[in-house]
């Protein structure tokens, strides 16, 4: 079984915009993309294509607004 | 009516609890004794690398604990960082520690964070995260004067010194004056355990009871051997409670050295043991309650002006206990009752 990706969507949406309430900024990019990696990590049984990017892109645009 | 619902939100160091995951646990009970239902949430601050500190912040920041089992929770007591990101419309924040090595810490040896970019933007993330999880809380209370400053110093936020009596209160004794000076502590470089071993240096009649373990521990033996003083000290590594109520009630007296010390429950465990404190005049916390000719001694943190103080102490034992017995009316003011008091006032809440 794996997460849902509409599940791990809202995870990156929620998750993106609290990071950028502590402090987290786009440009911290490193950190976003380790962030990414977590979210990522709970379809690591059945890795999809593409969903790391598709992850990071959310959540910089996420940090982006929560400026 | 039903009791008020609170619970003590606290950072927890798997497999080496201290000084402050013991007090949580104790504010926790004595919650609980005065009929409120309380609970302690701990989560682990890993510090593997820098972004696991922003990790374990977001970890409290996605904890909303305003109600739990289809029960309201009346009240957080948020205290270490990063557990005061918690989230809860009643949050109380009694700050226990900040990250130091990111505020009065750096620059020192006793911080990692270097003039990385990386390390520049983790400390700027550290004081916002701190900004927003005590701007938020409906009160801020430090759990010393010392804390109190640094907050005001690093972070514009005012907070309310709020003390709490030692964890052994009720069971520290008085004892006759023995042939040992304590010290008592982790036995970590910021906390400068070498000091009172080189004041032994300088006080040939004086002996010293080493208690605590920690990263120092066999640099300091070797420097006890250097100094010729070894003979002279006695390493206890682990002292159960009643162990350390008695070495504590047999001292002739008892030093602190500490640079900084946020609050330390050291000195109030002497004076509740009827000793005067030898300390420094850097040491922080404990200067709020170790007064010079009055409850101890505070001399420079040098290892001959240490030396002095001990040898100039050493037979004067009414004088001691002069000290002693006004250390003892100091740190007897200090209560459970009025400590949970005040943090239930802070949140609106009235004792059952």
């Amino acid at each position: 079984m794996s997460a849902d990706p509409e599940v791990l969507r809202r995870l990156a949406r929620e998750s993106g915009r609290l990071l950028g309430e502590l402090g987290v900024r786009p440009e911290d990019s490193a950190w976003i993309r380790q962030h990414a990696e977590t979210i990522e990590s709970l379809t690591r049984r059945e890795p999809r294509p593409g969903l790391f990017a598709r992850l990071r892109r959310l959540l910089l645009r996420v940090a982006r607004k929560s400026r | 009516m039903k009791p008020p619902r609170v619970l003590v939100a606290a950072v927890q160091s798997p497999f080496s609890g201290g000084g402050a995951e013991r007090h949580v646990r104790r504010l926790t009970e004595e919650l609980v004794k005065r009929g409120v239902e309380a609970d302690l949430v701990t989560l682990p601050l890993i510090e593997r690398e820098r972004f696991d500190l922003v990790r374990s912040a977001l970890a409290w920041r996605s904890l909303d604990l305003t109600e739990i089992g289809s029960r309201t929770v009346d009240a957080v007591i948020a205290t270490r960082f990063p557990s005061y990101a918690v989230r809860h419309p009643n949050k109380v924040v009694w700050v226990i520690h900040q990250y130091r090595q990111a505020y009065d810490q750096f620059g020192t040896p006793w911080s990692d964070f270097t003039s990385s970019e990386e390390d520049r933007r983790t400390r700027e993330t550290i004081a916002a995260i701190d900004a927003l999880g005590l701007s938020e809380a409906r009160r801020v209370f430090a759990n010393s004067k010392t804390v109190a400053a640094r907050l005001a110093k690093h972070n514009g936020i005012a907070s309310e010194p709020l003390y709490h009596p030692p964890p052994l209160v009720g069971r520290y004794r008085t004892g006759p004056f023995g042939d040992y000076a304590l010290t008592v502590g982790r036995l970590d470089g910021w906390k400068r355990p070498d000091l009172p071993l080189r004041a032994l240096a300088h006080a040939p009649m004086a002996r010293l009871v080493v208690v605590g373990r920690g990263p120092e521990e066999h640099r300091l033996q070797r420097l006890a051997h250097d100094l010729g003083v070894e003979a002279r000290v006695r390493w206890i590594p682990e002292a159960a409670d009643e162990d350390l109520i008695d070495l504590y009630a047999g001292a002739r007296l008892v030093v602190v050295a500490p640079q900084g010390e946020d609050f330390g429950y050291v000195p109030l465990e002497a004076f509740l043991s009827g000793k005067p404190v030898l300390t420094t005049d850097d040491a922080g916390g404990p200067l709020e309650f170790v007064v010079d000719g009055q409850t101890g001694f505070v001399v420079p943190p040098r290892p001959e002006a240490l030396g002095a103080a001990l040898s100039h102490a050493w037979n004067r034992e009414d004088a001691l206990a002069a000290l002693g017995r006004r250390g003892f009316d100091r740190a007897s003011g200090l209560s459970w009752d009025e400590t949970i008091g005040r943090l239930m006032t802070a949140a609106g809440l009235s004792l059952p």
